[in-house]
């Protein structure tokens, strides 16, 4: 058993797929962050903001000057950009995954999955044995043409989870039976020509749901079989040119489209490369050899794991997911939901017996105010740094309470939290958040 | 599988999708106009129902306003003052009903902040005519200028004491200029965003109405964002919340109201509510054209047993009849009839609610000024 999974994991496979991945990651990261300056999103979100919902147990991680923040971003472009290239290759993919990692970190506001993704990929980058090739100039030492099976299976795996288990997530009643939130979303394109008249039937919205469900859940297996390899890649570029034309989702399909090029045959990425003047693509069988290879495995086999099982901790809490979200991030769950809402923070002081409100608005930007709107977490994250603002005030006895509308799935909004605790006497942690009222329809 | 066989099915599927697809991102001068999802003809009937005569009408009284104003500073004397107090109260009705339009030509001139920005600066004002410096144009001039700073200088005490103000006193001819220039002002304003919408001038109306789609800057984006926003800050807070302490750990700021030397803070709040209530709905409840409402209720979205679209409308209502329920001037209802004042303001907290969570959500439009990644 252990010797087969040994001999799966070291037999010698084409280094091509992955120098393609390679290339095309870095190159498609240098072009979302080159994007992500030019928008003014560097500003927008990480020096705009008085403040920001730092993840639990990573409150150290905090947003630098504005002057840094852009010399952050800058480093990143040219680690993406050496990626690419194969400059430095391991310093590259490693200063990529720090800075991107360290920016995703800053604030949960704009937590998004194929962020996520990309900063998963990045550190199994780092780990891969890439560095050896590079265009145009050839590297002194060893090179190799062939690597051991288990640097090409390990992105393929985590690629084929995303996709599973975003299909995973769509078995669920209102997806599937009342085809929601689609129903919602696809009427606001009714305004397209050619397909915008029909943005409106129902009957689009149950397609598109079932089609979604179904493609999630086979299009790893589709894409690992030679023979159904060319349908499924063509359903890869349909599905995300779709989502791409239809919602407001950045550089998503692109990244995903790119990385499924990986399941192509290594006879095809040898074709490809043959038309670019790569000098360092060995054409005879040279293969890479590291005497770490057990440990390696060992490391990418526990990272692996932590993967499979992250996206389940959800079964650890009571309640419905979509509205407590505990247990939803990082678990690929992708447009699931329509979620809204609106939070009032009732102030109270006991010493003069004064009671008046404070908003979101006055202290959150619009998308920070969207996103803690709806997520119980950011509300009492919010709730303490209100606490501390009135502490500075002078204010020091004040009781927060919060009344937070939220409509899930274009429902009438209900209370989220109960109103009648003191938010600034509770504390964050892993167990069941207690102060969440049940969801009712 | 053959380099080339992938490579023909990668260009297949981008020319399916492109092909399926692309033709949407290109808009089409022959559309289907018949579909109750398609937004044409609501964006033409918001326009030409409610926002282009709205504007039109407070053109009309701003410079009927000004009229009014030359005859007192022409001749300062009982009669012309009851006229001139009594045409800004009608121009103040009117602009109740567009100053929440805060999106397109009337946001990019700033109209609601350089006609309506409240509590005013009494005192700034007073110096700029013992100095004779007076200048409208800096945007630190916002609360020296507009309605409520004409409503300083004419209902600022009583009667005889305003003609005296414009007659005996030192200041007097400077005091004219000043409210001269405020008439002046607030004619130009108006008259710009009007321009800016009519088909001669800016046509914003074209823009307007071909601007459909629910995402960030799109037409019923602008609108709901707008209006929510403006429910939210203005509305809620500048209008009661502010005075009654909400903001301001709870002391309350008689101050603050709107039309506070004029003492007619319920009765605009009452034609700024009515206002929101016709733009909503276009019209009266038997006999209206396609507006937001309707459009809400296209999407079938349902408020517990009820049509969404009907809930908001019924909670304008209840927020006209709560705020209608004072009987105090407001500066005084805010500590007197404290009860009263916070049920009007938990009727527009819920209108909030309603328009921020439900509305949007019902729409699928953005609640955000910011473009972002989407997953």
């Amino acid at each position: 058993m252990i010797s087969t999974l040994k001999n799966i994991l070291s037999k010698p496979v084409s280094i091509a797929p992955l120098i393609t991945f390679r290339v095309l990651f870095g190159f498609m990261m240098l072009c979302s962050i080159l994007r992500f300056i030019t928008k003014g999103w560097v500003y927008e979100q990480y020096i705009r903001p008085e403040y920001h919902f730092t993840y639990y147990g990573f409150e150290w991680v905090q947003v630098l000057p504005p002057l840094l923040m852009y010399a952050i971003f800058g480093i990143m472009a040219l680690a993406a950009l050496g990626i690419m290239m194969g400059w430095a290759y391991h310093w590259s993919a490693a200063l990529f995954f720090l800075t991107f990692t360290y920016v995703e970190l800053i604030d949960k506001t704009y937590y998004l999955n194929h962020y996520y993704f990309v900063s998963v990929m990045a550190l199994v980058l780092v780990f891969l044995p890439l560095g050896r090739v590079s265009f145009f100039k050839p590297k002194e030492g060893p090179i190799f043409s062939h690597i051991p099976q288990l640097y090409l299976l390990l992105p393929k795996v985590i690629i084929g989870l995303v996709y599973f288990y975003a299909g995973v997530a769509k078995l669920n009643p209102e997806w599937l039976i009342e085809a929601l939130p689609l129903r919602i979303w696809l009427p606001a394109n009714s305004h397209l020509p050619l397909v915008g008249p029909i943005m409106g039937e129902l009957w689009l919205a149950y397609a598109f749901s079932w089609f979604g469900a179904i493609y999630d859940l086979s299009i790893p297996f589709l894409l690992c079989y030679r023979k159904t390899r060319k349908y499924a890649f063509f359903m890869v570029v349909v599905f995300h040119m779709s989502t791409w034309l239809l919602f407001p989702i950045g550089m998503f399909p692109f990244i995903m489209i790119a990385s499924s090029t990986l399941f192509f045959s290594s006879k095809w990425h040898r074709s490809l490369w043959s038309l670019f003047p790569i000098k360092s693509l060995p054409t005879d069988r040279t293969i890479y050899y590291s005497k770490h290879f057990k440990s390696k495995a060992l490391l990418l086999g526990v990272f692996l794991l932590i993967q499979v099982l992250l996206p389940w901790r959800f079964l650890a809490y009571p309640g419905k997911l979509f509205w407590t979200e505990q247990g939803y991030r990082f678990s690929w769950r992708v447009m699931l939901m329509e979620k809204a809402g609106y939070a009032i923070f009732h102030i109270t002081d006991p010493l003069t017996d004064r009671s008046w409100e404070i908003y979101a608005k006055d202290y959150l930007t619009p998308a920070q105010e969207k996103q803690m709107s709806t997520q119980p977490d950011m509300i009492l994250q919010f709730a303490h740094f209100l606490k501390d603002k009135l502490r500075e005030e002078g204010l020091s006895s004040t009781e927060i309470r919060a009344e937070v509308y939220v409509s899930l799935n274009g429902q009438a909004s209900k209370l989220l939290i109960d109103p009648s605790l003191d938010l600034s006497t509770i504390r964050d942690d892993f167990g069941h958040k207690t102060w969440i009222l049940p969801y009712s329809r | 599988m053959s380099f080339n066989s992938i490579t023909k099915t990668l260009l297949t599927g981008i020319a399916s999708a492109v092909i399926l697809l692309m033709p949407s991102c290109v808009t089409s001068e022959n559309e289907e106009e018949t579909l109750s999802l398609d937004q044409g003809p609501y964006l033409e009937d918001i326009a030409d129902d409610y926002i282009i005569p709205a504007y039109s009408s407070f053109l009309e009284s701003s410079i009927s306003l000004q009229k009014e104003v030359n005859s007192f500073t022409e001749q300062p004397s009982p009669s012309t003052y009851t006229s001139l107090s009594e045409t800004l109260m009608d121009a103040y009705y009117e602009w109740e009903a567009i100053g929440f339009l805060d999106f397109g030509p009337a946001f990019t001139h700033t109209l609601r902040a350089n006609i309506n920005t409240f509590p005013t600066d009494n005192f700034a004002i007073e110096i700029a005519i013992e100095s004779g410096e007076i200048d409208l144009d800096k945007i630190s001039s916002y609360n020296k200028k507009g309605l409520p700073a004409m409503d300083y200088l004419i209902n600022g005490a009583a009667a005889e004491e305003v003609i005296g103000n414009f007659t005996t006193d030192p200041f007097a001819e400077n005091r004219k200029k000043y409210l001269v220039a405020l008439a002046q002002d607030i004619v130009d304003r108006s008259n710009l965003v009007s321009q800016a919408w009519s088909f001669d001038g800016g046509n914003y109306r074209g823009t307007f109405i071909g601007n459909k789609g629910t995402a960030v800057g799109s037409s019923f984006g602008l609108m709901v964002n707008s209006l929510s926003q403006y429910l939210e800050s203005f509305t809620r807070d500048a209008r009661i919340g502010i005075p009654l302490g909400k903001r301001s750990q709870g002391v309350p700021i008689p101050k603050s109201v709107e039309g506070y030397y004029s003492q007619n803070s319920i009765a605009l709040a009452s034609s700024h509510i009515n206002g929101l209530k016709r733009y909503y709905l276009l019209g009266t409840s038997s006999n209206h054209g396609m507006g937001l409402y309707d459009y809400v209720k296209s999407t079938k979205a349902s408020y517990g047993e009820e049509l969404l679209a009907d809930a908001i409308l019924n909670q304008f209502d209840e927020a006209l009849t709560k705020v209608e329920a004072i009987n105090l001037p407001l500066e005084r209802a805010i500590t007197e009839e404290y009860d009263l004042v916070n049920e009007a303001h938990t009727a527009l907290q819920k209108l909030v609610v309603m328009t921020k969570v439900e509305m949007s959500s019902a729409l699928g439009i953005l609640i955000s000024y910011q473009d972002n990644d989407g997953d």
